[in-house]
């Protein structure tokens, strides 16, 4: 038998061994990728329960497989079979990859294809998460080497980090991470983490290593992993990213809204915002719509946040220069003026947005109380009290923001979306905050490139109509919370309607 | 097929194995004696790739053990008492498991072992009792038609009746086939029919190590009746192994050609005297562990 075809041999077993498991598994990751594409409406209840469900029973699942023939275990049956301890790990890694790894890897890309992503853009979206589950999955099996009961890997995979979070969060509050840091030096700070865990793997598997020795090596290298990840501050004040602010968004055009467009004339497009993939933390923002008039012409009308709106676009609840849909709305209308330039009938109409990811930390986390002042690398956010106003906060970010250009439209687009929110120690009063001006829905600040190099906005504190009186908490508890929502694609076709072509008028 | 040398081991600051050295001919029933922690499974392990070698060199057909081919391992079978076994699988599933890792799986003879030893194939090994489990380690490690067999107390739990097929299958298998067998057991009785080399470890060191038929030409038991008041030396020859006294008979186990100390015996006034074989529970409990000295027997 070759190696290959021993490695096939010992995978098959431990696909028997585990069918039930892997199956669960895949059922589970299939109904929440299901779950995020379909659905319309936004529970996030279930679904931050199911994500880190996955995880958990992913790191379980993982240590089962590798405990089933433990390499250090003398007495194990594969130990004195013609086995070779690679062909043992090449089995294990191929089971728990395929399965842990692929699995909701294939579920991400599923989603992610809803938005039209090139093959480049989606492995540079994808690279992150792998080589992050890489990680953890290569860790728990290394833990799950060397030890032979499933409590004992429960403790120290599971135990050991809790630990060092406790102790940090004592220390000194728990700071954000690789807030600072870009996405090349953290995938190739994530890299060689995975590679320096995989090597230790390798020579527990070749050496049969064992003993309290190797695990208590083990448990403290992940003791100063944690605590390196947890207390390596690049920011004071900083805290771990919460809930999802965001409720997005695939932008559809709503069904029969258009007709034949007069000169003149007015002509209202429906875009209805629903769906989200929030325990993926990817959204669509819908930022502009392309429409295809019979006579050959092409107009793109931005959606929010340009300088230079084409006289074409009005829109009805929102200042004449600014359009905007916002992850929280959940219908938005505007209204489209006639131009000579389009006249007549309207075959097409495709709505293009960008797809945006949560940042995996909260950008800010300051007490609206004081003046704070925070850096994090490329941003400055400062928020300062307004004292005659003594509900109101003036929060100014300064970013040098990446440009986004969109096709067709000639005026700059780049820009930068925020979250904002207040939180107080109860969960249950966190409200978003209303911006005074440039107001985008009801939690999210749009910069526009022409605001590049600052903004400065006041915020209107909650009064006593956004929070019932009497379970209004004093503001010195609150926390303002900032999260930075990073593009990975723009100009994307979200939405397309074909219409048919309607006879011209006389 | 089997050469030690220098072999040590240790868990932590014990040591389990001292300075081992000792060959197995091909071909050979090779049966190691020790008691208890003596250091024989964590031999055994060592010996078939279980566990890594630390100090010294074991070599299988003439090849270190670190450096097996996959080719020389297949034809290694290594059953250990308790070994683990898939629970899960069954019986059916266990052998199509082993199959494919052993390129002269006779599955013919699993069958008729699976019948011998009366084992249900449909049956999950976790539901098996301990004896049905070794059964089954069994048949895996014979019906690969191993060269080398290492067995580690291969017959616990085993009933008397299937105790003894399996030795004669053993041996069988032994004299057709020319395979060695490595073994070591508690059952000495049981040992001694099979056995024709036999080494004895005690506390992690090798006290001898020769065929059975040197050995017991090498040592002989004389049973000798006294007179009334027979006074042994106080300081026994060095080529007494062991004396046993009950009453007026006297039991010595002697190294042969001891004729000179022997007649130290005559001289004091025998009645009686008579020469046998030594059992090879005679020879080991008289070659393992401390000088035993004079024991006497209530009568």
């Amino acid at each position: 038998m070759t190696t290959i075809g021993q490695v096939a041999h010992l995978v098959r077993k431990d696909v028997t061994q585990f069918r039930w498991w892997l199956v669960g598994y895949t059922i589970l990751t299939i109904a929440v990728t299901l779950a995020a594409t379909q659905s319309l409406t936004l529970d996030s209840g279930p679904r931050a329960v199911a994500a880190p469900a996955l995880w958990v029973v992913g790191v379980l699942i993982a240590a089962l497989i590798v405990q089933s023939d433990t390499p250090g275990n003398s007495l194990a049956f594969w130990a004195s079979r013609p086995i070779q301890p690679l062909a043992l790990l090449s089995a294990k890694l191929c089971v728990v990859f395929g399965v842990l790894v692929v699995v909701p890897l294939v579920g991400l890309t599923i989603v992610l294809r809803g938005y039209s992503l090139s093959a480049s853009e989606l492995v540079s979206l994808l690279l992150p998460p792998f080589l992050f589950a890489s990680g953890v999955l290569v860790a728990a099996m290394l833990v799950a080497s060397l030890t032979s009961r499933t409590s004992s890997f429960l403790g120290v995979m599971f135990g050991v980090p809790l630990a060092i979070v406790s102790l940090a969060s004592w220390r000194d509050g728990l700071p954000a991470w690789s807030r600072s840091m870009d996405a090349a030096t953290t995938t190739a700070l994530d890299l060689a983490a995975l590679g320096g865990i995989a090597i230790l793997l390798i020579v527990v598997y070749r050496s049969r290593a064992t003993g309290r020795r190797w695990l208590a090596a083990t448990t403290a290298l992940l003791a100063a992993s944690a605590w390196a990840i947890l207390v390596t501050k690049t920011e004071p004040l900083a805290q771990t990213v919460g809930e999802s602010t965001g409720q997005s968004v695939n932008a559809i055009v709503e069904e029969g809204s258009l007709a034949w467009l007069d000169p003149g004339a007015a002509l209202t497009i429906g875009v209805t915002t629903s769906g989200t993939n929030q325990e993926h933390g990817y959204v669509f923002r819908p930022d502009s719509i392309r429409v295809d008039g019979l006579n050959g012409h092409t107009m793109t009308f931005p959606l929010y946040g340009l300088s230079a709106v084409p006289s074409s676009v009005r829109s009805t609840g929102a200042p004449q220069s600014t359009v905007s849909t916002s992850r929280s709305t959940h219908f938005f209308r505007f209204t489209l003026v006639q131009q000579d330039s389009l006249g007549g009938n309207i075959r097409h109409v495709r709505v293009l947005g960008s797809v945006e990811e949560r940042a995996p930390a909260l950008l800010a986390s300051m007490r609206p109380t004081a003046d704070t002042v925070l850096h994090d690398g490329r941003t400055r956010i400062h928020v300062s009290r307004v004292v005659e106003y003594p509900s109101r906060l003036r929060l100014e970010i300064d970013a040098p923001m990446s440009t986004r250009r969109l096709r067709s439209i000639p005026a700059a687009e780049g820009s930068t979306v925020y979250s904002t929110r207040l939180v107080w120690p109860a969960s249950a009063d966190t409200v978003p905050l209303r911006l005074d001006h440039r107001r985008i829905g009801n939690d999210f600040l749009v910069l526009p490139l022409a605001m590049k190099f600052g903004h400065q906005v006041t915020i209107d504190m909650p009064r006593a109509d956004s929070l019932q009186a009497h379970r209004k908490p004093p503001l010195d508890l609150a926390r303002v919370q900032i999260v930075r929502w990073n593009l990975i694609a723009s100009n994307r076709v979200s939405a397309e309607r074909a219409l048919s072509i309607l006879p011209s008028l006389p | 097929m089997i050469a030690v040398r220098e072999l040590s081991y240790r868990f932590g600051k014990k040591v389990v194995l001292d300075d081992i050295a000792f060959e197995v001919p091909q071909g050979a029933f090779y049966a190691m004696l020790g008691a208890n922690g003596a250091g024989k499974t964590t031999l055994f392990q060592l010996l078939a790739s279980a566990r890594p070698l630390q100090h010294g060199s074991a070599q299988l057909f003439g090849t270190p053990v670190r450096s097996l081919t996959m080719a020389q391992r297949q034809r290694v079978s290594y059953v250990a008492e308790g070994q683990e076994l898939p629970r899960w699988m069954r019986l059916e599933q266990m052998e199509a498991f082993c199959a494919p890792l052993y390129p002269t799986w006779d599955a013919a003879l699993a069958r008729t072992l699976r019948t011998q030893f009366d084992l249900d194939s449909r049956q999950v090994i976790g539901t098996m009792s301990r004896g049905q489990r070794m059964k089954v380690a069994l048949l895996c490690a014979l019906a690969s038609r191993p060269t080398l067999i290492i067995m580690d107390e291969p017959f616990t739990g085993m009933d008397v009746a299937v105790k003894d097929e399996l030795v004669r299958g053993l041996l069988d298998a032994a004299s057709a086939e020319g395979t060695t067998v490595l073994l070591c057991s508690h059952d000495i009785a049981e040992i001694e029919a099979l056995a024709d080399w036999v080494g004895i470890l005690d506390h992690g060191r090798m006290r001898m190590s020769e065929s059975l038929d040197a050995l017991r030409a090498r040592y002989k038991r004389v049973e000798l009746v006294t007179e009334p008041g027979l006074r042994l030396p106080t300081q026994l020859p060095a080529s007494w192994l062991s004396v046993e006294r009950a009453g007026l008979r006297l039991s010595v186990l002697m190294e042969q050609g001891s004729d000179e100390r022997e007649s130290v015996v005559d001289l004091r006034g025998v009645t009686r005297r008579e020469v046998r074989e030594a059992s090879l529970k005679e020879l080991y409990l008289a070659l393992s562990g401390p000088p035993r000295g004079l024991v006497e027997v209530a009568v």
